[in-house]
């Protein structure tokens, strides 16, 4: 069992190796198998894989910024429900839970019950064809929809129910699965953000898509663990051509010393440093036109 | 034969201990715990901390003008972790101890978005938790 997880290590040493680059050796995990010929994935690509996967935030944190922005709920950008028929691979279902999530995540912010049962049923129904549907129980998660005024604790509990399925298919071996739910669920929130910074021509939302530099960098570092896999190969294909997008956007940041203090027994921290990020309209609508045809690809 | 013994012995005395560690670390009901003190700020990820002879390290992305919490708790009560978080150049942004007194919860705007390491250390016991919180500023 290792205790000690070197995950920024890791991070920092495929991100120096240029990740996804052609030498087979040059990123230092050559005797690491990623997959095999089989498609199987080994145990140590899988733990990995789940580090990378636990430092990448969460849809909602996306959404909860189009919220603050004071945009209008739009019901009309989600996925339907009735596409879920579509997907009839692991890789489709995978990527489209991360997608239905997303949606479920972004509807509990806004507060909207009807939706957020319906989508719920289509992520249980997704992650029990995924046989990971043991985490999600539709009757309890509605009794404390049903308990309570806004779906805050509906939220907490989806959220907290999507990190034990991401635990377990890491036990099990399957971080393929999760990284492609992750990857889907980002391009959903991203979709819904660019849509929203456009519509409302937002400066600080525009801002918002510049700093997902950072975490497409990590997502593009997680589909390079599965290159054996077509379906994580196109869709690295297609976010390396994002990212070249995003090369536009400039991030400057100048440190500051943070401070601390005690306030009601809770420690808290300021933090004095200083970011500006540079990113221009025409960046924000070619990111979305690449991030639309992305979303298209998953859910069409 | 007598050293076949002693070795399934040693063999046998090792699954224990590791069984009684893992026994006495159960990160679920630690996570419901520290969840339970994140108040108006929604759950966004766990942690486990297991002890080790080296810090316990894990990587997140902060990003700017988001408020979070981080709330700590280990199976032998609360205060007996302590977190140390370095930005992307390996510099301190912040810690959850202050004079000498390590506190359980701490809370953190962030200013600048990037890749931070969260390194854990456990002063006590052999199993804690770690979970952070967010709210937008």
């Amino acid at each position: 069992m290792r205790l000690v997880l070197y995950s920024g290590s890791i991070l920092m040493l495929l991100l120096s190796s240029g990740c996804g680059s052609s030498g087979e050796d040059k990123d230092g995990f050559s005797n690491i198998a990623k997959v095999d010929s089989t498609g199987k994935i080994s145990a140590a690509t899988s733990e990995l894989a789940g580090q990378v996967i636990k430092s990448i935030p969460p849809p909602v944190e996306l959404s909860a910024i189009i919220k603050n922005s004071g945009a209008e709920y739009f019901s009309d950008m989600l996925n339907e429900t009735g596409n879920i028929d579509r997907y009839n691979t692991n890789y489709l279902k995978a990527a489209n839970l991360g997608v239905y999530g997303a949606d479920l995540g972004y509807i509990n912010i806004y507060n909207h019950k009807e939706d957020a049962l319906s989508f719920l049923n289509i992520v249980i129904k997704l992650s029990e064809e995924l046989k990971v549907g043991q985490f999600f129980e539709f009757e309890t998660i509605k009794r404390i929809a049903d308990n309570s005024n806004n779906l805050d604790s509906m939220l907490n509990i989806t959220q907290s129910n999507f990190e034990k399925m991401n635990n377990y298919l890491q036990e099990q071996n399957r971080s393929n699965i999760s990284t492609y739910m992750l990857t889907g669920g980002w391009i959903e929130a991203m979709y819904l953000t660019t849509f929203v910074a456009i519509e409302k021509n937002d400066k600080a939302l525009y801002e918002k898509i510049g700093e997902q530099k950072i975490v497409l960098d990590q997502i593009i570092i997680l589909l390079d663990f599965y290159k054996n896999d077509q379906n994580a190969l196109g869709l690295a294909k297609d976010l390396e051509a994002l990212r070249g997008v995003f090369k536009e956007v400039k991030i400057e940041t100048v440190y500051g010393e943070p401070t601390m203090v005690e306030e009601n027994g809770m420690l808290v921290v300021k933090d004095n440093s200083k970011t500006t990020i540079s990113i221009t309209r025409e960046t924000v609508d070619k990111i979305r036109e690449s991030v639309s045809n992305i979303r298209k690809k998953i859910t069409d | 034969m007598k050293r076949i013994h002693k070795s399934v012995l040693i063999v046998s005395l090792a699954i224990f201990s590791l069984l009684s560690i893992l026994a006495q670390c159960p990160p679920e009901d630690l996570v419901k715990k520290c969840s339970g003190k994140l108040g108006d700020y929604m759950f966004l990820k766990s942690f486990k901390i297991e002890k080790a002879s080296e810090d316990v390290e894990y990587s997140y992305v902060f990003t700017t003008n988001t408020s979070y919490l981080i709330s700590l708790g280990n199976n032998t009560g609360d205060g007996n972790i302590e977190v140390n978080v370095y930005d992307s150049a390996r510099k301190l942004v912040m810690s959850n101890k202050l004079k000498d007194k390590v506190y359980p919860t701490i809370t953190y705007t962030c200013k600048t978005t990037g890749i931070y390491y969260m390194s854990y250390k456990i002063k006590d016991g052999n199993c804690g938790v770690s979970v952070v919180g967010f709210k937008k500023m």
